[in-house]
């Protein structure tokens, strides 16, 4: 069976976002593993989602640049790019650190 | 002294053993053959900067050696067959009858057979400021340390006062200094941070090649044509090395030694200075580096608990050395005026007329003077404690005198408590003379015991202030000295240096490799301890895993110095010393430390940032190239576009040296942590495949470039993309912080990097865009474009917070 080009691109797209959510969740396992040596707690159900806001984002896009391409329409990925934008400022506000910088 | 010949042709192909070099000509030749000379010219030039650096650096090693055994080649007055002739020194052998007067350099290793009054300068040897006595004496201690060694005399050290005979022991190699200068024979020991780069440069070739071959058998398997698929893979291959760390970090090593040679701190081996900035553990030498390294009167004190200033006048009466626009004489006579002068004490002597003068001797170690004051005669006597206490018969304690017998046990454990602590005690003595012709010796009697001067080898002023600066940056400071215990204990003392353990070195010695790596993390001061233990110490502490730095300016020093990852002396260092060194500090102000290791931080800060981009960035932009060329039915990107875009993004990161560090970052010594690369890897690079994964979606999918025909819009597409992505996300990478809001990047950098986006924007639009295979773009791809880089820039941020925040990863970051 002969797959068509949007298939293997899809597949690739979602390959790497799967990838990249593999490598989080190592990342993750292997640093809860390291802490879990020091405090005994385990994370809770509602931590654990809010940890992963950036993976649900991550996966949130993946799906959404998937049909927005297979509709081949630019004005819904523009669209969608700009609301994305506007939850990962909220997220990174968030998690604003602020200090100042010295001259390198 | 060790026959050591080098070649210089030996020392220039040793520089072209690292790995990264093999990858960096081979994409020389790879882009000089296939593709553009000016690349391979570039990669070439890169390559040849960094050999001649390392080549620098090792030759100069070699010359440590050769500048040793000039130093010490010195001519010797030796008595054979009953005649006295003067030889060179390298023609003596062990047995020879050795004499050694005021101001000669000990030719070899001796065993004292004669002396008179003999004292030799062995601090550049063994730490010990004030000069050492020597005798003929048998010794009392088994086993003794350097130190302890006062019937012996070692090659190198210099006499000061009286003269010897002594018996040659050992020549050349086979003496202590021999022993040091053989430690120097060898290449200076890799750094941590040459280390971290070959470690580097090793998974950069794993990942080169899985890449390449991965990327050529694929292509030839699903039936492009070889050589495209051969040039093609090679191309990524080129855009994965980092053919422009060489530069950028010869270029941080460079700036950096510029601004801390305006501090007066010279960086004789660049290489050190981002060590020098992941340095955690500091070991130093005492004397000289945290004291002055020359003597001081620092109490002329009575025995009561009221000031009597006849203490400092008497022993300005009794005394040696001359005074004119120098002070010169006994070092401890010229501290006394010195610290008159300072007083403004000098004066209180002119009421006084000096009678006559007993010289100082070893047998006595007590000089005389009698002094005439309104018409009656005083004899004052000055020398070591014992030697005067045996003389007395009373103490003058609070203008009242006392019988010696009664107070002399008193005295006695005051005057061990003192010298216990690593200071150096005269006392004084009088009595009223009856006038006469000449004096003796035998007036030396019935004394009346005044007070004593202390004497000691100061904490430099500025050292309590280094040392506390440098414990806030995260080094730890271990002490490592040839002196006692109980002086090295005050030393900390004075500079309020926690002290957590103590160890000597006759105990090191006990010790197995498992034991002295244990005990170094522990201990703080190591005393009486040899060059060789010095070694040891740093060895182990590199084994640890430490970054280790080493300052010392003595003979002694100069093996520790060499091992250590940074090798740390002072200009009035002795020649051996300054050649081992990596930095040598023009003046005597530690203070400036602690400058250099924030400019160490910062020089290693942007190194890494270049890698971190280089093996993300690069590395997702390149895989995806790869993928893509397995379902396209044209090549993503060709060679030169890809080599093109490689060059475009190393100017953009020429800047990248001066760029500013975050303020938390140089707060803390930081490791070249390899995992950490590894995983930085793993999770930024798959962000920049993504994005390219979603740019060949829209150019096959929205703007129809999904045939050969198209391929030149396509690629052009995916070369902006590309380009952004990879320039753009420097800004947010550099930083843990909010770029921009919260961490400002390097002027120049931005202005260099922003000019090369605008440079691959218009390239497509024009001739040159063209003959590289380039077509226009539409206007709605641009629009597009600056909302998906912007979500992938946010997005690429917001993983910081995860992959830092949440998953509390540290590194070399």
């Amino acid at each position: 069976m002969e797959v068509d080009l949007f298939t293997w691109w899809a597949i690739s797209i979602s390959g790497g976002s799967v990838f990249l959510t593999l490598v989080s969740i190592y990342l993750y396992a292997s640093s809860r593993t390291t802490r879990r040596t020091r405090d005994n707690t385990k994370p809770k159900i509602v931590s654990l989602v809010g940890n992963f806001a950036f993976v649900w984002v991550l996966l949130g896009l993946l799906a959404f640049y998937i049909i927005s391409i297979d509709i081949g329409s630019a004005v819904i990925f523009a669209v969608g790019n700009i609301i994305v934008e506007f939850l990962l400022v909220l997220y990174l506000i968030k998690h604003r650190i602020t200090k100042t910088t010295k001259k390198g | 002294m060790p026959t050591h010949a080098f070649s210089t042709l030996q020392v220039l192909l040793r520089q072209l053993k690292n790995p990264i070099f093999a990858i960096l000509i081979a994409c020389a030749v790879v882009a000089g053959v296939f593709a553009e000379l000016k690349q391979a010219i570039i990669i070439l030039s890169m390559i040849a900067l960094s050999v001649i650096l390392g080549f620098y650096n090792e030759y100069k090693a070699e010359k440590i050696v050769e500048n040793l055994k000039h130093n010490v080649s010195i001519k010797a007055v030796v008595t054979r067959d009953g005649k006295a002739t003067q030889i060179n020194s390298r023609l003596l052998v062990p047995g020879d009858l050795v004499s050694v007067y005021v101001g000669d350099i000990s030719p070899a290793d001796m065993r004292i057979v004669r002396s008179k009054d003999l004292q030799t300068d062995e601090a550049t040897f063994t730490g010990e400021s004030f000069p050492v006595e020597k005798t003929s004496d048998r010794l009392a201690v088994q086993n003794p340390i350097p130190q302890q060694l006062t019937n012996y005399l070692f090659m190198g050290t210099v006499v000061v006062h009286g003269s010897g005979q002594g018996i040659v022991v050992s020549t050349g190699k086979n003496t202590e200094l021999g022993s040091i200068s053989k430690s120097l024979v060898r290449s200076h020991p890799e750094t941590e941070f040459q280390k971290g780069i070959r470690k580097y440069g090793n998974m950069l070739i794993m990942l080169t090649a899985a890449l390449t071959i991965g990327i050529f058998s694929l292509n030839f398997a699903i039936g492009h044509y070889w050589l495209d698929s051969l040039l093609f893979s090679l191309a990524v291959a080129v855009g994965l090395v980092p053919e422009l760390m060489p530069a950028i970090v010869t270029i941080s090593l460079a700036q950096g030694a510029g601004k801390m040679a305006k501090v007066k701190v010279i960086v004789k081996r660049l290489v050190s200075i981002e060590d020098f900035g992941n340095m955690d553990v500091l070991c130093t030498d005492k004397t000289g580096t945290l004291t002055e390294g020359k003597i001081i009167l620092n109490d002329c004190r009575p025995l009561g608990e009221e000031d009597d200033p006849r203490v400092l006048s008497y022993s300005l009466l009794c005394n040696s050395a001359a005074v004119g626009e120098k002070i010169v004489g006994n070092p401890m006579d010229a501290a006394i005026w010195e610290y008159a002068i300072e007083n403004d004490a000098q004066e209180s002597t002119r009421s006084y007329a000096k009678v006559d003068e007993i010289p100082f001797d070893y047998q006595r170690r007590v000089m005389s003077v009698v002094v005439k004051k309104n018409g009656e005669h005083t004899l004052i006597s000055k020398g070591a404690p014992e030697s005067i206490f045996a003389r007395c018969i009373s103490a003058e304690i609070g203008g009242r005198g006392q019988p010696m017998y009664a107070v002399l046990q008193a005295i006695n454990a005051k005057f061990s408590k003192l010298s216990e602590l690593g200071y150096r005690l005269l006392a004084v003595a009088f009595k009223p003379v009856e006038a006469k012709p000449t004096y003796s010796v035998e007036d030396e009697a019935d004394l009346t015991l005044l007070g004593f001067l202390i004497f000691t080898d100061p904490p430099k002023k500025d050292a309590h202030e280094a040392v506390n600066r440098l414990k806030s940056m995260g080094v730890d400071m271990k002490i490592l000295t040839g002196d006692n215990e109980l002086v090295a204990e005050t030393i900390c003392e004075e500079l309020k240096v926690p002290v957590k353990r103590i160890v000597c070195g006759p105990d090191l010695t006990q010790m197995s490799w498992t034991e002295i790596k244990a005990v170094v993390e522990e201990a703080t001061i190591f005393a009486r301890i040899t060059p060789e233990q010095k070694l040891d110490i740093i060895k182990a502490l590199k084994a640890n895993g430490h970054v280790v730095g080493y300052m010392g300016d003595g003979v002694n020093d100069a093996p520790a110095l060499y091992e250590a990852d940074v090798g740390l002396s002072v200009d009035t260092a002795v020649d051996v010393a300054k050649e081992a060194a990596d930095i040598v500090l023009l003046e005597k102000d530690l203070l400036v430390l602690a400058d250099g290791i924030n400019e160490g931080r910062k020089i290693f800060g942007n190194t890494i940032k270049y890698i971190l981009m280089g093996t993300s960035s690069n590395f997702g932009n390149m895989f995806s190239a790869a993928a893509a060329s397995i379902f396209l039915p044209f090549l993503p990107m060709l060679p030169m576009q890809i080599l093109f875009m490689n060059l475009l993004y190393d100017i953009a990161n020429m800047t990248l040296p001066m760029d500013n560090v975050d303020e938390e970052y140089i707060k803390s010594p930081k490791r070249w942590d390899i995992s950490f690369v590894r995983k930085y890897t793993l999770f930024f690079g798959p962000f920049s495949s993504l994005y390219d994964f979603l740019t060949y979606g829209i150019m096959l999918f929205i703007f129809g470039a999904s045939t050969p025909a198209m391929q030149a819009l396509f690629q052009s597409g995916w070369f902006v993309e590309s380009f952004w992505t990879e320039v753009l996300v420097m800004f947010v990478i550099r930083t843990r912080r909010i770029p921009f809001f919260t961490s400002r990047p390097g002027k120049w950098l931005t202005v260099l990097t922003l000019s090369c986006v605008a440079l691959g924007t218009i390239l497509p639009f024009t001739v040159f865009g063209s003959l590289l295979g380039f077509a226009p773009l539409p206007p709605e791809y641009w629009v597009l474009l600056v909302l998906m880089v912007a979500t992938y820039l946010l997005l690429v941020d917001a993983g910081k917070v995860f992959f830092y925040r949440i998953c509390r990863i540290r590194g070399s970051e």
